[in-house]
């Protein structure tokens, strides 16, 4: 059962209440609840409150509900709809800036009402308040679908960790959050494999038509590489590179990497900051990168 | 507890309906639930004043006669407890709803959703037009957001604990000016006390519960504030030029424009915000990338290498 409210948060739900119902004469107790995002009897135990308030304990206010419907009379003093919090206010600057980020330019019509709205619900909270999308929502629509009905789907994806950008055929199997990224977990017909994908660096994805997808999900079996690392600097940024790791003291830490292409990147653009212990061969390859690199500029 | 929201509610009722000052007896004598003797009562009364004006409702204080102070009244006005809005078209609900509903499951849930129901008791047909939009949820569901919002709205300096560079919590106290987010990342901008500038704050770096320090109103937020310039202000405003491989280094030419190509390379004008970051950027392009002026930009990748071949040397 969801959590009890507190009487202060009761107290302002009743006060919601009643001009919610003065619209909504004849609403079933089931709708009511539902709407106002509690449990039937929560609901039960509002309208019993309700009733026993009015103007003066001679002059309550009228509540019928017996039938399963809620009607309302006799509570004209308080059928004003509340002001609306600051939270609630910015909760829907979030939500339009969000819908105008989708936008772009298109519909100027749409873009308008929302400016419009902003100025009408408070212009000086509207300028304090910012959002914009990281995946586009066209990109997030067509994924879902294909989570949904476990269909294919081709991407173009840009490997960060080879810096390539390819196309390949994809199974969705879920989206993950971690870490402020969404990824997405599917099997990648490409590396015949459970692989996963950071949703901001896929940038084209469409359904495809294969006759037969029957993909079988395998475990994850992909051999990992324990690596042993000292930060000389910027540990808050070792922390958001690597999102599971083991302190082994003294500012070591132990990390398990699938990938050790990606692993000699960050140490190398970490500037100093982290320096690669063990194993040897990445350490010497981390070296040998770097030589490369500093023949560059000779 | 059903009696304590009782009695809220018929205290609300009472200051809005009545049409003059009503004093602390009137209330005591007609609202039922202010029990016990005249201290208890008065305690009863200070909370209950204290959680309405927390639910946002303005109550007045006043007296009958101003040259007579000896008891004063209370009373709410009808038109600061009412919202503003007075109607809203179709097409401003359909947002509206939309709009609120990208909130659901995440840490404003429950406030959007009282927003939208509040929409729906002002009287627009349920049924407005159907928008062709998918936006993206809003997720985060870390609390200090909501303590922020209202230390926001109410002028209030806060402090946490904040991971510094070296991911060690150091203590911050700010005026809090603006919420956003960008990319994923949750943002709060305020004014630093203590380097006494306007910074930004990563929500997934506080490393304490937000807390309130002193009063409500104790900063002007600055006019010009605009929280969606401050998260673009960390845009790219530099730039640099560089020489990167052909098909390589995908993720900087998003920031860049092509000068010219010969051979296996093009040179590109790179725009960038932090130095810091560039430098990071640029190497992990390993050899694909080559940095060709200004010339200090150049002398500090070298220092860099030489720091990661000193370090595994």
């Amino acid at each position: 059962m969801a959590k009890r409210s507190t009487p202060m948060e009761k107290a302002a739900r009743l006060l919601d209440l009643v001009p919610f119902l003065y619209k909504n004469q004849g609403i079933s107790i089931e709708m009511l609840a539902k709407e106002f995002g509690v449990d039937r009897d929560e609901i039960l135990s509002d309208l019993n409150t309700l009733w026993m308030c009015g103007e003066t304990r001679f002059d309550l206010i009228e509540l019928e509900f017996e039938s399963g419907y809620v009607y309302i009379r006799n509570a004209q003093a308080i059928n004003l709809v509340r002001s609306l919090s600051t939270q609630e206010m910015i909760s829907i600057f979030f939500g339009l800036d969000l819908i105008k980020d989708e936008l772009g330019t298109e519909r100027p019509d749409l873009l308008a009402e929302i400016e419009t709205l902003k100025s009408q619900i408070s212009p000086e909270l509207a300028t304090k308040v910012s959002a914009n999308h990281a995946v586009s929502a066209s990109l997030l629509e067509e994924i879902d679908k294909a989570i949904a009905s476990r269909s294919l789907l081709e991407i173009q994806y840009h490997s960060v960790a080879d810096d390539k950008k390819s196309t390949r055929v994809i199974s969705p199997i879920e989206k993950v959050r971690r870490d402020g990224h969404d990824f997405l977990t599917a099997f990648c017909t490409v590396a015949d494999s459970r692989r996963t994908f950071r949703l901001d660096r896929i940038s084209a994805a469409q359904s495809v038509d294969l006759s037969s997808p029957s993909i079988e999900v395998l475990d994850e079996k992909e051999l990992r590489t324990s690596v042993s690392l000292r930060i000389h600097g910027n540990a808050r940024l070792f922390k958001e590179t690597f999102d599971r790791f083991q302190e082994l003291g003294d500012d070591k830490y132990l990390v398990e990497v699938f990938n050790p292409t990606w692993l000699v990147r960050e140490i190398i653009a970490s500037a100093g900051d982290f320096e690669l212990l063990e194993p040897l061969n990445l350490r010497r390859e981390v070296s040998r990168q770097v030589r490369a690199i500093t023949s560059q500029y000779r | 507890m059903s009696r304590k929201s009782e009695r809220l509610v018929n205290l609300t009722i009472a200051l809005l309906a009545t049409s003059r000052w009503l004093t602390k007896s009137d209330i005591y004598r007609t609202i039922e639930g202010y029990s016990g003797d005249l201290d208890a009562k008065e305690r009863m009364f200070e909370r209950d004043k204290e959680e309405l004006r927390n639910l946002g409702i303005e109550i007045e204080v006043g007296s009958f006669d101003p040259l007579f102070e000896d008891e004063v009244g209370y009373r709410i006005r009808p038109e600061k407890y009412k919202i503003q809005i007075s109607k809203l078209s179709e097409t401003q609900f359909s947002l509206i709803s939309l709009a609120t509903k990208m909130w659901r499951d995440a840490v404003l849930g429950s406030q959007a959703n009282t927003a939208l129901l509040k929409m729906k008791s002002l009287g627009i047909e349920s049924d407005a037009e159907e928008l062709p939009l998918n936006p993206q949820r809003l997720d985060v569901s870390d609390e200090n957001l909501l303590h922020i919002i209202d230390a926001i709205s109410s002028r209030k300096v806060i402090s946490f604990g904040y991971f510094n560079r070296d991911s060690i919590s150091q203590d911050r106290a700010i005026e809090p000016l603006g919420v956003g987010t960008k990319n994923g990342y949750w943002y709060v901008a305020g004014r630093d006390l203590d380097k006494r500038e306007i910074r930004l704050f990563r929500l997934d770096r506080f490393s304490s519960a937000v807390k309130d320090q002193g009063r409500a109103g104790a900063f002007e937020t600055p006019e010009d504030f605009v929280m969606s310039d401050l998260l673009k202000s960390q845009a790219r405003e530099k730039s640099c030029r560089i020489k990167v491989r052909t098909d390589k280094a995908h993720a900087l030419r998003k920031f860049s424009t092509v000068i010219s190509s010969e051979h296996d390379w093009d040179i590109l004008d790179l725009s960038y915000a932090s130095q810091d970051q560039l430098i990071r950027d640029l190497l992990w392009h390993r050899d694909d990338v080559v940095i060709v002026e200004p010339l200090e930009l150049v002398a500090d990748i070298k220092r860099a290498l030489e720091r990661i071949e000193a370090a595994h040397g």
